[in-house]
């Protein structure tokens, strides 16, 4: 894009991937994979990033690359609501999402929006995929990758949205491990990524790597 | 909050380590003053208004999203990673168009594109090259002189 007439400034999340490729004008954040403009909720934190990364078009000459040195300040986190919500990790996924369905309608309602829908199926649709998929449902064997990996965020989203529909922003600490750790859903992602790991389609097998479940998730 | 050196040593590995591509030259384009900035953002986390055609992995086409469409959309890219908290709670931190729209009112820069765009992740640059030009294209018909890039 520079080289075709654009002035540009790019946000480097891994320093070392900037100091090879060089870009014109870079700007180096502390921040968690994710998170490119730091903290959820915090407004003028995101501008501070905003204006530091524009800034670099006042240097005369390139490559710049300059390090945004302000850690992003903590996010809301209340573990208490974790204990409100009806989940069951060897029980049955449906009923268990069902079951949350008004803490999902009260996350859309605060926040105005909801991630949930890159599959194109609402959760329990996106539930059924998996748990048919799993089971090896004739109807669910051909779903194709990213049917399942979007299926698969849908179905997190939905968990996550609930889990924050009234405390706000939350961290990727206590609600990530509660949903792997104590709901079906995050059971059933699991035994996807088992199935994928072990599936002669080498395809599957990289999804299963990399697509599903956190590497420092057990299971 | 988390830097490299906290992440899965596998994954820490695999980001620092991976062969990043050649890119010849050293591109510069001189900035415009900030008053006549008109500035379009480009993200490559799999963005796309609710609706439109998703990403398959591995895709090197973009998706555009204009400004009243911005507030609905949702993320392709997949990876174990990250987790999508702090984008389900907030679109700013991974696509700040609203943060943008607030300094140009505030006069910081000249004005925001009325559309902007995004790329899949993980899919490799090089791929992406004749797509990013032309794109580059479009924007510059629509006055764009200024681009943010954010990974996610």
């Amino acid at each position: 894009m520079e080289d075709e007439g654009l002035a540009t400034a790019l946000i480097a999340l891994v320093r070392r991937q900037a100091e090879e490729v060089r870009p014109p004008r870079a700007l180096w954040v502390p921040f968690p994979l994710g998170r490119p403009f730091g903290a959820a909720g915090n407004a003028s934190f995101q501008r501070r990033v905003l204006l530091a990364l524009l800034d670099l078009f006042a240097r005369p000459a390139g490559p710049v690359l300059e390090d945004f040195t302000e850690e992003a300040p903590p996010e809301g986190e209340d573990r208490d609501v974790l204990n409100r919500l009806v989940v069951n990790r060897d029980g049955p996924l449906i009923e268990e999402v069902d079951g949350l369905r008004a803490w999902y309608e009260a996350s859309v309602a605060r926040r105005g929006r909801t991630t949930l829908g890159g599959s194109g199926m609402d959760a329990p649709g996106a539930a059924r995929l998996l748990a048919a998929w799993l089971d090896g449902d004739a109807t669910a064997e051909g779903a194709e990758i990213d049917q399942l990996r979007l299926a698969s965020e849908d179905l997190k989203a939905y968990y996550m949205e609930s889990a924050s529909a009234h405390t706000g922003a939350t961290d990727t600490g206590a609600v990530t491990t509660w949903f792997w750790t104590r709901t079906a859903a995050g059971r059933i992602i699991q035994d996807v990524r088992s199935k994928c790991l072990s599936s002669n389609d080498a395809a599957l097998r990289d999804a299963g790597s990399y697509m599903f479940v956190p590497e420092d998730v057990d299971g | 909050m988390v830097r490299m050196t906290d992440l899965n040593p596998d994954m820490a590995e695999f980001l620092t380590e991976f062969a990043s591509p050649d890119i010849p030259g050293s591109p510069w384009t001189e900035p415009a003053p900030p008053s006549m900035r008109r500035v379009s953002l480009v993200s490559s986390a799999g963005l796309r208004l609710r609706g439109d055609q998703a990403f398959s992995e591995g895709s090197a086409d973009y998706r555009s999203i204009p400004v009243e469409g911005a507030a609905d959309v949702v993320q392709d890219h997949v990876s174990v990673s990250h987790d999508r908290t702090g984008f389900q709670e907030d679109i700013n931190v991974v696509f700040p168009l609203p943060r943008l729209l607030e300094i140009a009112d505030e006069g910081v820069i000249g004005s925001v594109a009325t559309t902007h765009y995004s790329f899949m992740g993980a899919t490799d640059p090089l791929a992406m090259e004749s797509a990013a030009r032309l794109l580059a294209g479009r924007m510059k018909a629509e006055g764009v002189n200024t681009v943010i890039l954010a990974p996610v």
